[in-house]
């Protein structure tokens, strides 16, 4: 156990000779271009898209692979595969377009046709290839499952230099990007193309999945695009945290899952990064402070003591007994109801308070309706704790006229 | 001719029972704009599959099944609790854990793979239709013989009785289905739970694609759950019509797929058929295609066609 | 209160003869932690027709699906007719707003309207001639029945308004509950679904309807409630429905909006 350790820390310092390290730093580069091309995938509201575009890369690396025989006598080339993929792709992409463009399905299933059409194409030519370059073709299927194990140092090399140019790109693109996700009007209005930009991320998501399809393979590249930015999603509301953040988690898992891979060379590289990612994805999804679950469920546990607190207080001011049984509860907790439903002292004094705080919220609620509509804790909490303590002035100020004047 | 009802008969049934089963449900995911929940559950089955294996310690159906069964049910409850927690849209909750359940699969697949047996990830991708033998059969009679049908395969078996219970299930669940689909919150009013109808139709899903994904791979379940429906669709206004063309297209690719990748290879001087699963999903998408241009009302080369008639009057 | 108000809710015994049929109490609904609607209680009575009324985003939709236990609430209980939700469902119809559904769907006019016969069918029973010829006279209560076979998509934004007519009609309950069905309808369509609706309280029935249009709500409806968040005011409508109220309801919002449009404007911050 202990040597795997070593053998892993050695991996992941780049100690572990230069071919590793090289695929390591690519896998790392490849995971981070992903992720940040994925927040735009995410916001435009298209993950699953990757998921038509991997699939639809088999037929045209099978096709890619019995052209390069014929002519190269190598159908190995990873160059001369990449390229049929993307061409491939690009197919799948335009037919997905297309079907939504033209017929009356719907994005899921024109994703699923493309998905599953191209892929079964891509299967029937594998089988024909087996049967007529027997045992030349191995290494086709590792485009499906991937694997760094055969990678040539050219390979990795194309991998990496590949994907920092895709990170470039996305580097110089991030504010047209960030606009169209964000507020597509306000883009169109600003004189951006709006359609290639919608264009140009499109590239970039085929870029990124087909550099990915060597090593982590083309069902598990999609989760490259998709795992990291949904972690990221988590931390923040921003784009461009959110683009960082994915960007880190996805370099940081393809890292942490290749040098796994490169100690434990019987798991499969693709698999180990997803599983690393996905393990990132839950800690992000149970423990961030925003919008991770727990905080989620902790916070929403707190609003709905406040609430029915702050509705059993103000039933009693106003005499009507409380029937709900948490309302009960709660009240009684707080001392405010006695055991047998009666309500004690503080019980009335508190709903006093409360009467007259809920009397001053709806006073805000006239006088100023857009910031109340727009206040988290509008009715929840004590108005001083809320709101500026002249304003609470000035609204209390504002009640007793009325009521002078209502009086007279 | 013995061969035939020996080797090929077999396959074609498996293949074309997979097709039906996944088609006629896939109408109703096709509705809610599930489409992909084929594809999901498909994807998710894998580690299920494989742990099955791992706990039983050996190829039978029904650990496998059964693991099938609970790794789609956890990873639908999965996508729920991304979706709700996390405010995600339902494609991306989705992506993220059908990849990584495969992932998991691949990952226990290298480890069963260790220890010498053979489950292996193309299977599970595409299946091992041609595998399917009925060595007891010896002529067509056969077919009318109860004790030689008891001797079909255990698999075609399973899927059969599957397909029943999916039509059955449509059959009992007509209204609710489709009121659920298509207005969930007045079906809700109603106290038609579209929740339950819904967790209903996943694991209905899940029962077929687990059933037909040992037979046929992941490739033509999920070619299956949409391209028939979604090739009915461009036929057709009614939903029992669509079901019924759904059916119809299913059972046609099933069979004119099976034969093309059985024997067309041969008629083109090949020596080795291709993959039948592969085919089938094949011939279900390009009877899609052809729907998608030529479907009498909603075909796009129909409706150029008529748009310039129309002008030209 | 005006003659006639007075006059629908008291007989001419003195007695008041309509009953409550549709009681709501202590409502409060949060989306994420945001109170949509704060502490809200609301009565109808039966044989009359209520709007409810305010501004966009007011909570008038949320108001309903609450209600009807559709999205969950963190305090507040329903009785309809007495009795509790879940015995009270076949009493109820609820028509949602329009948007919601896919109109691509493959259902004819007719199906949409056997769809309201759902809940009351068992479960195991197909439609018959029975349930058929139902759903077409209901279609033909709202001159649709020469589109029954029509697909729903094929209709136009009225005609798929009074389908849905026709679907709350075929549950034949006892409540009402519709959002905003006057949205975008033509002329035609609006006098249609009112006559139907009118017909309904004059057989007992009691109708709520979310309303956008100020300026037609005095004169179709006996009831308002004022809703913008909380409860502003509740009642017949000649007493509730003054200038005072309204600017309560729709305070700081310059101009009051028409049917559908978004309100644009500032916050006047006009102060009690
Ligand atoms: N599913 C939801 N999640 C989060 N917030 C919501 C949701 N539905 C509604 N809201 C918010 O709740 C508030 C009330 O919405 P609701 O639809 O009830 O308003 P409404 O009065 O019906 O408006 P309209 O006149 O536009 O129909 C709005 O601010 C809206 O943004
Ligand atoms: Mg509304």
């Amino acid at each position: 156990m202990s040597e795997f350790l070593a053998e892993l820390i050695k991996a992941l310092t780049l100690q572990a000779g230069y071919n590793t390290s090289l695929v390591l730093v690519g896998a790392a580069l490849l995971g981070g271009a992903a992720g940040g091309i994925g927040v735009f995938v995410l916001l435009r509201k298209r993950s699953l898209v990757s998921d038509a575009i991997s699939h639809a890369t088999l037929p045209g690396v099978v096709l890619a692979f019995m052209l390069a025989s014929y002519f190269f006598d190598d159908g190995r080339a990873l160059w001369a595969l990449l390229i049929g993929a993307a061409f491939s792709a690009v197919l799948g992409a335009l037919a997905v377009e297309w079907i939504v463009r033209y017929t009356r399905l719907k994005e899921d299933a024109a994703i699923g046709t493309v998905l599953s059409t191209f892929f079964a194409l891509g299967i029937v030519l594998l089988t024909l290839v087996q049967s007529v370059y027997q045992g030349g073709q191995a290494g086709l299927s590792d485009f499906i499952l991937g694997s760094t194990a055969g990678l040539l140092y050219q390979d990795a090399l194309l991998i990496a230099v590949s994907a920092f140019v895709v990170g470039l790109v996305l580097i110089f693109k991030f504010k047209e990007l960030t606009l169209l996700c964000f507020d597509i009007t306000f883009a169109k209005a600003q004189g951006y193309n709006v359609a290639s930009l919608d264009r140009l991320l499109l590239f970039l998501l085929l870029a990124v999945v087909v550099i990915g399809l060597k090593t982590v393979g083309l069902v598990l590249v999609i989760a490259l695009t998709i795992i990291p930015p949904v972690a990221a999603r988590f931390w923040t509301e921003r784009v461009s945290h959110m683009v960082l953040i994915a960007t880190f988690i996805g370099a940081l898992g393809s890292w942490f899952g290749a040098a796994l891979s490169s100690v434990a060379t019987d798991l499969p590289t693709g698999g180990l990064i997803v599983l690393t990612l996905f393990s990132i994805f839950l800690i992000s999804l149970l423990v961030a402070p925003k919008r991770g679950a727990l905080a989620h469920a902790l916070r929403h546990k707190l609003f709905q003591r406040r609430v029915h607190e702050r509705q059993g207080l103000l039933a009693i001011s106003r005499a009507e007994p409380v029937f709900d049984p948490l309302t009960q509860k709660i009240l009684r907790k707080k001392r405010f109801l006695r055991a047998d439903g009666a309500v004690t002292e503080e019980g009335h004094q508190a709903a006093q308070k409360m009467a007259r705080d809920q009397v001053l919220w709806n006073a805000y609620h006239q006088a100023y309706p857009i910031e109340a509509l727009a206040l988290e804790d509008w009715s929840l909490r004590p108005i001083e704790e809320v709101i500026p303590k002249d304003l609470v002035e000035e609204l209390s100020e504002e009640l007793m006229l009325t009521k002078v004047r209502l009086v007279q | 001719m013995n061969d035939f009802i020996q080797l090929d008969f077999p396959s074609l049934l498996l293949g074309t029972l997979a097709a039906l089963s996944c088609g006629l449900l896939g109408n109703f995911l096709l509705l809610r704009g599930q489409a992909l929940m084929g594809d999901t559950i498909s994807h998710v089955v894998l580690p299920g599959i494989v742990g099955g294996f791992l706990l039983a310690g050996s190829v039978a159906a029904l650990p496998m099944m059964l693991g099938a069964l609970f790794a789609s049910l956890f990873s639908v409850s999965l996508i729920e609790l991304i979706k709700r927690a996390g405010r995600i849209e339902a494609g991306a909750a989705m992506g993220a854990v059908f990849t990584t359940m495969f992932a998991l699969g691949v990952v226990l697949l290298e480890q069963s793979g260790a220890r010498g047996v053979h489950l292996d990830v193309e299977h599970a991708l595409y299946g091992n239709l041609e595998s399917a033998l009925w060595l007891e059969a010896e002529s067509f009679q056969d077919l009318l013989s109860f004790s030689k049908l008891f001797s079909l395969p255990e698999d075609i078996w399973v899927l059969f009785f599957i397909t029943l219970l999916v039509i059955l299930f449509i059959v009992v669940f007509y209204k609710p289905l489709m009121i659920t689909s298509f207005d969930a919150a007045h079906a809700d009013s109603l106290g038609i739970s579209s929740k339950w109808m819904g967790l209903g139709l996943v694991f209905m899903t899940a029962l077929s694609a687990v059933a037909a994904f040992s037979a046929v791979g992941s490739i033509l379940v999920i070619a299956m759950f949409i391209c028939p429906p979604a090739t009915a669709r461009m036929l057709t206004d009614k939903l029992s019509t669509q079901l019924w063309i759904s059916g119809f297209i299913a059972v046609l690719s099933g069979i004119s797929g099976y034969f093309l990748a059985a024997f067309g290879p041969f008629w083109f001087g090949g020596q080795d058929s291709v993959s039948a699963a592969g085919m089938i999903a094949l011939m279900a998408g390009f009877l899609q295609v052809l729907a998608m241009l030529f479907a009498p009302r909603y075909g796009v080369l129909s409706r150029l066609f008529f748009k310039n008639r129309f002008h030209n009057q | 209160m005006s003659a006639l108000s007075k006059q629908s809710l008291i007989d001419e015994t003195g007695f008041i003869s309509s009953k409550v049929a549709f009681d709501v109490s202590g409502l409060t609904v949060a989306y994420d932690r945001k109170p949509v609607l704060w502490d809200v209680s609301f009565q109808a009575h039966s044989g009359r027709i209520t709007a409810i009324v305010g501004p966009n985003g007011a909570g008038k939709s949320t108001f309903l699906k609450a209600s009807l236990g559709l999205v969950p609430a963190v305090t507040g209980q329903t009785f309809i007719l007495g009795e509790a939700l879940k015995e009270a469902r076949k009493n109820i119809a609820y028509m949602p707003q329009r948007a919601s559904v896919d109109w691509d769907f493959p259902a004819s006019a007719l199906d949409v309207v056997m769809m309201g016969l759902y809940g009351r069918m068992g479960f195991l029973r197909w439609p018959s001639q029975h349930h058929r010829e139902q759903a077409l006279s209901c279609l033909d209560q709202v001159d649709m029945a020469d589109f029954a076979e029509r697909q729903i998509g094929q209709l136009s934004g009225g005609q798929q308004q009074r389908v849905f007519m026709a679907r709350a009609l075929a549950q034949e309950a006892e409540v009402y509950l519709m959002d905003e069905p006057f949205a975008g309808v033509d002329a035609a369509t609006e006098n249609v679904i009112f006559k139907t609706l009118k017909a309904l309280t004059a057989e007992g029935k009691t109708v709520i309807v979310v309303h956008h249009d100020l300026d037609t709500v005095r004169k179709m409806f006996d009831d308002v409630l004022l809703i913008n968040r909380q409860v502003i005011a509740n009642g017949p409508i000649d007493d509730v429905m003054s200038d005072e109220a309204l600017r309560r309801t729709y305070s700081g919002r310059l101009g009051f909006h028409k049917a559908g449009e978004p309100v644009g404007g500032a916050a006047v911050q006009a102060h009690v």
